[in-house]
């Protein structure tokens, strides 16, 4: 898939991700690439801004299988900012397939 | 790629940030590496899924230079997240090199030209008093009065300038974080998807 169209849809699949519960990020990274191709070493630094920009904060948990995870839990603030995101990505699909039907439409 | 190899590249590229910053960049590499390898992956594949490990680190350094440029700003502290973003894309040497470089001059010139405006006026303004005072002969076509007040105007003017260059300096100083922060996360990088 075009890296463009990944790039900026990854921030709001990461918020939505989150915000369903808290996740470290390897689980995060499978979640995502599981449904589309992702270069895996992206969200790393997506998920520092977010922190950075107060959407997300971190905690550290002990894992039963090893060293301690590194969780991210989505704040108020990235709720907020998810929702706006969602909302217009929704309207942005409405808005491209609306497009896409009216073409094929014409065409056949 | 192993990942003992992708992990030290991926340090020497992030070389410039903070100790601390550059050991939570690197556990999380490492976090990741470790449950790669919990869930059956061998380090090869995680390296290759991962991505280039020297792209990545330039993105968190240049990152981080805006950010530090953004809470303690500098000229120096600009001008290095600006060859930081640079350094992500050649395009970018079109697209923030120049633009910066530009800016950066007009600038400068404004300063320049300010200075030697508020400069001329004493000289302006001296000169005419001591035709006034008698210690020069008249040789200038307007009433010395005129060319004191015309050399006080000039400094004012001239300080206005240079008033209006710092007003100036610091609109661009945010707005550069910012574009730079943007191309950062839009234009740049985009290798590493």
């Amino acid at each position: 898939m075009n890296a463009q169209f990944k790039k900026g849809v990854l921030e709001m699949c990461v918020l939505v991700l989150l915000g369903e519960k808290d996740r470290y990020g390897y689980e995060l990274v499978q979640d995502i690439s599981h449904r589309f191709e992702i270069s895996e070493g992206s969200i790393y630094p997506l998920l520092r801004r977010l922190r950075d920009e107060g959407n997300v904060v971190t905690y550290l948990q002990e894992s039963a299988e090893g060293p301690a995870r590194k969780y991210y839990s989505l704040t108020a603030k990235g709720g907020i900012i998810r929702d706006e995101l969602v909302a217009e990505w929704q309207e942005f699909i409405v808005a491209v397939n609306g497009l896409l039907d009216g073409v094929n439409h014409a065409e056949g | 790629m192993q990942k003992d190899k992708y992990l030290s590249q991926l340090r020497q590229a992030i070389r410039a940030l903070p100790e601390n910053e550059q050991e939570e960049i690197l556990a999380d590499y490492d976090e990741h590496f470790r449950m790669g390898i919990t869930d059956g992956r061998t380090e090869a594949e995680i390296a290759s899924a991962l991505g280039d490990p020297r792209s990545i680190g330039r993105e968190y350094a240049a990152v981080s230079l805006v950010n530090r440029a953004e809470e303690s700003p500098s000229a120096r502290g600009i001008g290095r997240a600006v060859l930081a973003t640079v350094g992500l894309g050649l395009f970018n040497l079109f697209v923030v090199f120049l633009p910066f470089l530009i800016l950066v001059f007009m600038i400068v010139l404004i300063l320049i030209i300010g200075f030697s405006i508020a400069c001329a006026g004493p000289f302006l303004a001296g000169y005419a008093v001591l035709i006034l005072i008698g210690v020069l002969p008249m040789q200038l076509d307007t009433p010395p009065l005129a060319a004191i007040f015309f050399g006080i105007g000039l400094t004012s003017s001239g300080l206005l300038m240079i008033a209006l260059d710092y007003w100036l300096t610091r609109i661009c100083y945010r707005q550069t974080i910012r574009y730079l922060r943007w191309n950062i996360e839009v234009i740049s990088g985009k290798e590493t998807l």
